[in-house]
């Protein structure tokens, strides 16, 4: 092979690698080049979303709850992020938190969303903000900056109501994309924080950046205004929420040095007639802001696998027996269906079926009224078993229990109304007799919540609408445009006024003579019903305490207020601890 | 047209493209630094070129050796006192005069030392072939120690071309390919070998090492036919694609003159090949390999350039001759170029003797 043969083959070979080149070129400019200008479109326009404030929460009386505050926090631009693991080292070293919690999340990032800036730590405390001010500058990407958070005004009032604050979850985050949530949104992870997140986190802005390689803005091509979230305008009162919350924590601090044991407890305020909700207070309660500013998981769990579960709203998340504030239910079911008259006397011989009347030496002759006023089991025990489980489950359902009110927070509670089939299917047995019977005074497997039994009363106290309750008056949006006006909803009761007028009665002489005396106000007519449920001893409830109820409405005569209050394993009786604290409530409205 | 005319013209025409892409790719970090070194880099390249071309061949191998020795030498005081950057040592301060890249001049270096050894010990022998490999292997240990494989490879490359040409038995090279190659897998540094994963599945890692493939193929496909105009590349002019004032220089030619523009570069730089060959083709014995070694330099330092930024190689460090930004190897290919403008004239000495002209005035290349 001749020196000049092998020249020969070695431009051969040039050239076919040139064909070869040339080849490619015309696959990639030519053929595919549409494609690839298209991705040229999307690759140098970083969308950076500028925060808009979220709404703020009012009472009725305009008073701030909740508003926003600045805080600083570290954000990191993933694409703009050189070392990951360097980054996260001496980020977590700062934050003092462990570098792998970091690092998983900036992995994430970087592969799912280079170009978005992601919100790594929220609210820094002053140590982490001047440890990272340190590190920062050489941490390409990585930036302290300044954000918002919530500001909680009135400290834990109504926190269930109110709700705490959280990012949104990954597993809603599919659903809610297209609503434009992204990854790392702030959200409201329960209450009306979270019922009415679509209004109170308004619309995000928008900075469209021409970035070069590094990640630095070259210039900004379009702003689009962030439009902040409407104000929430709430029916509650903050002084009557104060005033119910205060009175629930005095007691259950009496009680937990009575009991040696921790209770809980609910009150609701609501006007009788439109079911606006005045007060909506629950304890054990917890403190919104930890949420904010970024909760520990330690601090997180130890709310979870609290026995009392703070985090649960008593009124409206849980459901326990009435007790005999179901009597009103039995009592007005008995006169509609003519079972009675308001005129009735009943024999009480202290128990009926075997079961006791709670005055066991029994009551003697008792009117219908009185019947109420005094709380007669045995009475009710006979109206309920003739009236049977199917009527009585009607009325209940009536009533609006035994499923959620349609209170504008996220997972109320239901309740249980027990049918027979209901018993038949969970429970395989047939309904007894005896179920009925004990159903009728409010024990058994009714559950209520207490602010069923506050639609309830108020049902009975403004002669027969069942109110919808309601927490959001209305909702402003920037331009004082409103965006969402609550409105009162009620549903008419199939019982007649003067069949209620009868058990209104009923409920005035328990106040003014009968169980409920502990809440008879001088300066206010009100009328009212006690409950106790007496609790076998449990894993959950290992002395057995009562649970203890009272309903009210004042003034009698033109009822405006329904107060209801709870206690869980409080002990006693609805009279003796139940009704002084709804006292305190109609004492605050109505000064002596 | 004579073959020293379309060297130099196409030569010329490489260049200026270079020094467009290079103003294109540099100014949306605003200032023309990079553009004026670049020129006064040529302007020195050219005079070296000037220089070499009407250099006796004679002088020029008795300066063979020490130039080599003293390449060799730079190269070891890189890695002794070098200037890091990304990882590699491979730059050594001149002061007030900048920085040069000891392994760029080495490639031409070991062209010279090649041809010369090469016409002393027959390649085609074992004793010729093993001290050719001895030579190449040297100065590719010295760059590959810096690290920096893409300049290596360029000399294994050359050395390849070389003997192949100079009449090495095929079954020698074959085995040294596949020695070398299996030796190769040993001594890849870990990011050299991300590189290759990258290439074969760029899609990997979009946000490191594949993100400037990804965005050198973007840039180059969305280009299309006739490009979106000179200094009105989306991406080039956003700074969206890294290194593309050196390595991947390509990209700026394919997005903002399209398919159009990028064939004429790669026809621009086949008639420099070609002519380099054609001057290699007429000559004899050390010219020849000269010539050869100059353009095997070149076309592989081209063709590999070219595939890494269209996603047919991995990436390699390795520029675009006469395109990419860099004063060593601007000089070193200028001055390559002059050495074999040189060469073309003596190869033709009946035309030579035929033309009127003074010498200084038929030598228009000047390098």
């Amino acid at each position: 092979m001749t020196s000049r043969l092998r020249l020969a083959l070695l431009a051969a070979f040039a050239l076919s690698v040139m064909a070869a080149l040339a080849a490619r070129m015309v696959d990639m400019q030519w053929r595919h080049g549409s494609e690839y200008a298209a991705a040229a479109r999307q690759s140098s326009v970083v969308i950076e979303p500028v925060a808009a404030p979220r709404g703020r929460l009012l009472d009725r009386r305009g008073r701030l709850l909740v508003s926003n505050e600045p805080c600083f926090q570290l954000t990191v631009f993933p694409a703009e992020m050189r070392d990951r693991k360097l980054t996260a080292r001496r980020l977590a070293d700062a934050l003092q938190v462990k570098p792998e919690q970091l690092s998983a999340r900036l992995q994430k990032a970087v592969f799912q969303a280079p170009l978005e800036k992601l919100v790594l730590r929220r609210s820094l405390t002053p140590g982490q903000i001047s440890r990272l001010l340190l590190v920062t500058p050489e941490l390409p990407g990585a930036a302290v900056e300044v954000g918002a958070r919530r500001r909680y005004l009135a400290g834990r009032l109504a926190a269930h109501v109110l709700g705490a604050m959280g990012e949104i979850d990954a597993h809603e985050l599919p659903t809610r994309r297209k609503l434009g949530y992204a990854a790392g949104d702030p959200m409201g992870r329960s209450g009306l924080e979270r019922q009415y997140d679509f209004l109170l986190r308004g619309k995000k802005g928008q900075r469209h950046l021409a970035v070069d390689v590094l990640g630095r803005t070259v210039r900004v091509l379009e702003v689009v205004d962030p439009v902040p979230g409407a104000d929430l305008h709430l029916t509650l009162d903050t002084r009557i929420q104060q005033t119910a919350q205060r009175a629930l924590a005095e007691t259950l601090a009496e009680l937990r040095t009575l009991n040696q044991e921790e209770s809980s407890g609910a009150v609701v305020v609501m006007e009788a007639s439109t079911g606006r909700i005045r007060a909506l207070a629950s304890l054990p309660d917890f403190d919104p802001a930890i949420f904010v500013r970024g909760i520990k998981p330690r601090e997180l769990d130890a709310l979870y696998s609290d026995p009392r579960h703070p985090l649960l709203s008593r009124a409206y998340q849980s459901s326990f027996s009435p007790g005999s504030t179901f009597k009103l239910i039995t009592g007005s079911a008995a006169l509609q269906e003519k079972l009675c008259t308001s005129g009735s006397v009943f024999v009480c011989g202290g128990s009926y079926m075997g079961a006791n009347c709670f005055v066991t030496s029994g009551h003697g002759g008792i009117g219908f009224v009185d019947s109420l006023a005094h709380s007669c089991d045995v009475v009710y025990y006979r109206l309920g078993h003739q009236l049977g489980i199917d009527r009585l489950s009607r009325y209940c359902a009536a009533f609006s229990l035994g499923k959620p009110t349609g209170l504008d927070v996220p997972a109320e509670t239901g309740g249980l109304l027990p049918t027979a089939s209901w018993k038949e299917r969970e429970l395989g047995e047939e309904w007894y007799p005896g179920d009925t019977v004990n159903m009728a005074i409010g024990q058994g497997f009714l559950l209520v919540s207490p602010l069923q039994m506050a639609v309830a009363t108020a049902a009975v106290a403004n002669g027969g609408q069942v109110p919808r309750p309601y927490l959001v008056e209305k909702a402003v949006g920037p331009n004082g445009r409103i965006l969402h006006q609550g409105r009162p909803r009620l549903r008419k009761l199939p019982v007649s006024r003067h069949h209620l007028a009868a058990v209104r009665q009923g409920m005035r002489g328990a106040v003014q003579y009968g169980t409920g005396v502990a809440c008879d106000a001088p300066q206010v007519a009100v009328a009212g019903k006690t409950g106790t449920v007496e609790s076998f001893a449990n894993v959950s409830n290992p002395h057995g305490r009562n649970h203890v109820w009272f309903v009210s409405y004042a003034p009698a005569d033109k009822p405006e207020l329904v107060v209801v209050v709870f206690l869980e394993k409080s002990g006693g009786y609805g009279g003796s601890l139940a009704a002084p604290i709804a006292r305190k409530v109609y004492d605050f409205v109505y000064p002596p | 047209m004579k073959t020293r005319t379309l060297l130099f013209s196409s030569s010329l025409a490489i260049w200026l493209v270079g020094c467009l892409v290079l103003f294109s790719a540099t100014r949306w970090q605003g200032g023309t630094g990079l553009l004026l070194r670049q020129l006064a880099a040529g302007a020195v390249g050219l005079s070296l070129g000037l220089a070499l071309a009407q250099l006796e061949l004679k002088r020029l191998r008795q300066l063979t050796w020490p130039l080599f020795g003293a390449g060799l030498c730079s190269l070891a005081v890189v890695l002794v006192a070098g200037t890091s950057a990304k990882g590699a040592q491979r730059w050594l301060s001149l002061g007030p005069l900048g920085t040069i890249q000891p392994s760029e001049p080495m490639k031409l270096l070991l062209v010279l030392a090649l041809a010369h050894l090469m016409t002393r010990f027959p390649a085609r022998r074992a004793g010729g072939f093993l001290l050719a490999w001895v030579l190449t292997g040297g100065a590719f240990l010295m760059v590959a120690a810096q690290p920096d494989l893409g300049t290596g490879l360029v000399l294994v490359a050359v050395a390849f071309g070389m003997l192949w040409v100079a009449g090495a038995s095929p079954f020698y090279l074959a085995g040294v390919a596949v020695g070398g190659l299996g030796a190769l897998t040993f001594v890849l540094k870990e990011y050299q070998r991300d590189r290759i994963m990258v290439f074969l599945h760029p899609d990997l890692d979009p946000m490191g090492q594949g993100y400037s493939l990804m965005q050198s193929l973007t840039a180059i496909g969305s280009g299309q036919l006739f490009g979106r105009g000179l200094l009105a590349g989306h991406l080039t002019q956003q700074g969206f694609v890294p290194e593309n004032w050196t390595d991947f220089a390509f990209t700026v030619v394919g997005e903002e003159l399209g398919l159009a523009g990028s064939l004429g570069l790669l026809l621009l730089c086949a008639l420099q090949l070609g002519s380099l060959l054609a001057i290699a083709w007429r000559s004899q014995d050390y010219p020849r390999l000269l010539a050869t070694g100059v353009a095997v330099m070149l076309g592989f330092q081209l063709s590999v350039n070219l595939a890494m930024t269209m996603g047919l190689a991995p990436v390699v460090g390795i520029p675009l001759p006469l395109v990419s930004y860099g004063g060593s190897a601007l000089i070193t290919n200028l001055a390559a170029l002059g050495l074999v403008a040189g060469l073309a004239r003596r190869s033709q000495p009946r035309q030579a003797a035929m033309h009127p002209l003074p010498l200084r005035q038929r030598l228009p290349l000047a390098g």
